[in-house]
């Protein structure tokens, strides 16, 4: 049987001159556990997109699961994609990866582009969202998980399609113990199976566990051999950590006072009681989805709390949000840097002294004229937490600053915050490592996870989740649409009172409560209160009712604005109860699954129909990113939601253009992800949720086509 | 986009993201209604019609197409008239212009197919308002043409000198981004 992989002097460049990779030979057996350390900028990264079929080498022989994908001959697209096919590839940041609604429609991507049979992907989905821990979020919006468990969904997304080779790239940058544990060991049953596993890290803790590693230096394989054996036992707990583990001191300059914060109705924090004292180091640590990201934003006053408060006496509370390099936006590092200063009204010559200071302070001065957008990624996070670290603030909340970071650029971090420490600023820092704990803190809080979290039998979608649609998707759709067209048809008292009825026939179908239904049409009110006193005032015909002044009304005037008034109040009521019941995604699937008749044509509906349901998924990425960089300038004294409207225009236009940059961004790592996750045009997918028509689809269909004749038989009976 | 290493067809997983961004981008725009004609307050103006444009001048009329469609969908499941109008005025506005400037990729050929969008956008939203107006408003259809002089041509004027203006100054850095995006996506030999 071929090897795994097999590189035979691969080169690669990005610009024709220096070579990132050079002269790489590399055979890795099948069922081998392999692992690739090396700094940032080794080449690290471009090597595992080699790997997994992502791009293509410049020069040299590529060969992957048997299959030629570079020699001297060129690209084999057609063998790229029978590789991309066999193997699975999680990048650094799962949110990327993520394509599907729930959490299960987004692990049964690959099958079923694969085409396996439904049952098949459903099996395949349990199994792997079992493996992962993930099982009581398989109904979950993605979006909703912590980053942690983004990054269990891409593993279990990636396990699914049972690839041969899996290829991993920092797999447990911000996974907890427990996950990491409950991952690792779904990995050994892979590698049992004889799956091949290469694992891209920085660290040597991650190496220990597999059969061989190799590390890479500037482009070169600089060792291969068996990994050193550190077997550290990285969980943490209470006994294992030197420092005193309490929530509270006496004291504080920041305090979290019974503090509850939910989000979409769902609770994030529940009655958290946290403290820092000056001149401390608290780290805070707990399990994936405890909402620790939250707390530090709540805590830094970014976010307002549901209930219970937080109390300040600090003077300037610093944040670095996670993944801070997402938030740069400037042009330029010194730009970045000089914002904050620049904001709290400093000369121009003070505002150079403290960059100056920081860029020294951090070991970044000779990137300062550099464009934020070349910067390696440890590079780009140095310059984030430099432009906190310029306003100079008392307090320092840093959540997972080292995640994601070679060990290099980690131990100065470290030691950067052990200086700043020592010189009197206070610091709150998120962190899963205990090494951490034990070289930093002074003071260590262990937040527990929320009740519904260690009560297995309760899933948080419970709550707020209502029971899905049993009809055919593509029966709700096509009589849901032809109903709110039916409503421009009705004209008179009796077919209006019709409507009610079928608005009020479909809030029962979507069990939503009154108060949601207040809640999710309160975007449609302003309109439909225009369009009933519009009419009502507009219409001058029939019989006057009331004058006063230049104001007249008539019954024709008032008859007129409860009709319009009343078929908008319908279009909303039907739209919004539908929308609770059938997601966007089922919608689309609906639709396309209606216009397979045009795929014969030549269309390309499937690719339409992904793009939709692609462009719905941004949404909330992109309003999530852009309200993030707002609020990164926020905490640096920028000023978008206030001032005049010029000042806010001027801050908006400095938003496009790294918004924009951002999105591109989005949109490149979803495109990997798409082609390894076995997205082709060649294939044919099967959807896993199997559309079919049942009586009470038929039933359906009746009830519309009664709705109907009733309307029509009323028109004609209004002219007897 | 061309890509040296690739022989893809034209439906690429990357041109999917791409088109996805952009579709996006002006379904989040279109909920951004503001009224701009104190005359008529329910006469709102949405931005998303400028994303539609840049893209259709970036990619071609047929990313036009298809991403003013799959913008207005989602309208059309909460306003069905409304939504078809809405992609109605869209198409006359980004098509046409994507294809002439697709055919005349120079400054003056930018200006004229601009300007051809904009007057078929007033043509279409007038004659499609005069269609519609009757389903919203107990009007007759007579009132509605009487609308056409003092309402409906300033609003739909003002509407398509605000998103030329906007294109304007959007088009340099987008298409400059734009443009680094794919060279870097061939220099990622990205297959």
């Amino acid at each position: 049987m071929s090897a795994a992989v097999e590189l035979s002097h691969v080169s690669f460049s990005y610009d024709g001159e220096r070579d990132v990779l050079q002269d790489i030979s590399l055979t890795v057996p099948r069922g081998q556990w392999l692992t690739i350390v090396g700094a940032n900028g080794s080449g690290k990264s471009t090597l595992s997109r080699l790997l997994s079929a992502v791009s293509a080498p410049t020069s040299g022989t590529l060969t992957v699961l048997g299959n030629t994908l570079f020699d001297a001959g060129g690209v084999h697209r057609d063998a790229y994609i029978r590789a991309r096919h066999a193997l699975s590839y999680v990048t650094q940041n799962p949110e990327d990866h993520i394509v599907g609604a729930t959490v299960k429609d987004d692990v049964a991507f690959e099958p079923e582009n694969l085409g396996f049979a439904p049952c098949d992907t459903a099996s395949a989905v349990q199994h792997a969202l079992g493996q992962t821990g993930m099982l009581t979020f398989s109904d979950t919006d993605p979006q909703h998980l912590s980053g942690g468990q983004q990054q269990r969904v891409a593993i279990a997304s990636a396990l699914a399609a049972s690839p041969d080779l899996l290829i991993l790239d920092e797999p447990f940058a911000y996974v907890d113990v427990a996950a990491r544990r409950s991952i690792l060991s779904s990995l050994s049953a892979q590698h049992s199976r004889g799956v091949t596993i290469i694992i891209i890290t920085h660290h040597e803790s991650v190496a220990a566990l597999g059969e061989r590693v190799i590390t890479l230096g500037e482009g070169r394989i600089v060792h291969d051999g068996k990994p050193h054996d550190v077997s550290a036992d990285e969980s943490i707990s209470a006994e294992r950590i030197p420092v005193p583990v309490q929530n509270e001191v006496a004291q504080p300059v920041l305090a979290a006072k019974n503090l509850t914060y939910a989000y979409d109705g769902r609770s994030v924090l529940e009655n958290v009681n946290v403290s820092v004292a000056r001149g401390e180091f608290v780290t805070l640590s707990g399990p994936n989805g405890t909402g620790k990201s939250t707390l530090a934003y709540l805590l830094a006053g970014a976010f307002q709390p549901t209930s219970g408060s937080v109390i300040s006496h600090a003077e300037r509370i610093g944040l670095v949000l996670q993944k801070p390099e997402k938030q740069l936006f400037a042009e330029s590092v010194r730009e970045d840097i000089a914002f904050g200063p620049r904001n709290l009204g400093l000369s121009a010559d003070e505002v150079d002294a403290r960059v100056a200071q920081m860029a020294e302070f951090l070991g970044i001065t000779d990137l300062l004229d550099s464009p934020v957008w070349n910067l390696s990624g440890g590079q780009q996070r140095l310059v984030a937490i430099a432009g906190t670290l310029a306003m100079k603030p008392d307090v320092l909340i840093l959540d997972e600053p080292t995640a994601g970071l070679d060990t290099h650029v980690e131990a100065r971090l470290l030691s950067v915050l052990e200086a700043l420490h020592e010189q009197g600023m206070t610091i709150l820092m998120i962190t899963h490592s205990l090494a951490h704990i034990r070289q930093l803190a002074t003071r260590a809080i262990l937040l527990e996870p929320p009740s519904y979290a260690a009560d297995p039998s309760v899933t948080p979608e419970d709550a707020v989740t209502a029971p899905l649609s049993r009809f055919d998707p593509r029966a709700l759709t096509t009589v849901t649409l032809l109903t709110l067209f039916t409503s421009f048809a009705l004209h008179t008292p009796a077919q209006l009172g019709l409507g009610v009825l079928v608005a009020l026939a479909y809030v029962l179908l979507a069990h939503i409560r009154p108060s949601e239904l207040v809640t999710e049409l309160h975007g449609f009110w302003i309109f439909i209160a225009f369009m009933g006193l519009f009419n009502l005032f507009f219409v001058q015909s029939g019989a006057e009712l009331v004058q006063f002044g230049p104001v007249r009304l008539t019954d024709a005037g008032v008859w007129a604005g409860v009709l319009y008034a009343g078929r908008f109040a319908l279009l909303a009521v039907v739209a919004v109860s539908v929308l609770h019941i059938l997601p966007p995604a089922r919608i689309t699937d609906a639709v396309e699954s209606l216009c397979g008749g045009l795929k014969r044509l030549g269309w390309p509906v499937h690719e339409l129909s992904l793009m939709m349901s692609l462009s719905l998924r941004f949404i909330p990425i992109l309003t999530r990113d852009v309200r993030s960089l707002i609020t990164a300038q926020e905490l640096r004294g920028g000023t978008i939601r206030h001032g005049s409207l010029a000042v806010r225009a001027r801050s908006a236009q400095a938003l496009i253009v790294p918004s924009f940059a951002n999105a591109l961004r989005h949109a490149d790592k979803l495109s990997v992800a798409l082609d390894i996750r076995g997205f082709d045009s060649s294939a044919t997918r099967v959807p896993w949720r199997v559309m079919r028509m049942t009586g009470r689809d038929w039933a359906l269909v009746a009830a519309f086509v009664v709705y109907l004749a009733a309307v029509v038989g009323l028109y004609f009976v209004s002219f007897v | 986009m061309s890509n040296s290493t690739s022989t893809s067809t034209y439906w690429s997983s990357q041109r999917i993201a791409i088109y996805a961004l952009f579709t996006t981008l002006a379904i989040v725009l279109s909920f951004v209604q503001i009224p701009i004609f104190p005359a008529a307050p329910f006469l709102k103006y949405d931005p998303s019609g400028i994303v539609v444009l840049l893209a259709g001048f970036a990619y071609g009329p047929l990313a036009a197409v298809i991403i003013s469609v799959l913008s207005s969908l989602p309208h059309v499941f909460t306003d069905p008239f409304g939504g078809l109008i809405m992609m109605l005025c869209i198409l006359a506005f980004s098509v046409p212009s994507a294809w002439l400037y697709s055919k005349r990729r120079t400054r003056i050929g930018a200006f004229a197919s601009m300007i051809l969008g904009a007057v078929l956008f007033i043509i279409t939203a007038i004659g499609l308002n005069l269609l519609i107006t009757p389903f919203y408003y107990a009007t007759p259809f007579s009132a509605v043409v009487a609308m056409i002089l003092p309402i409906l041509l300033p609003f739909n004027v003002m509407k398509a000198v605000i998103h030329l203006l906007i294109t304007v100054l959007c088009y340099k850095p987008i298409t400059g981004l734009l443009k680094s995006f794919s060279a870097s996506q061939s220099a990622s030999r990205r297959v």
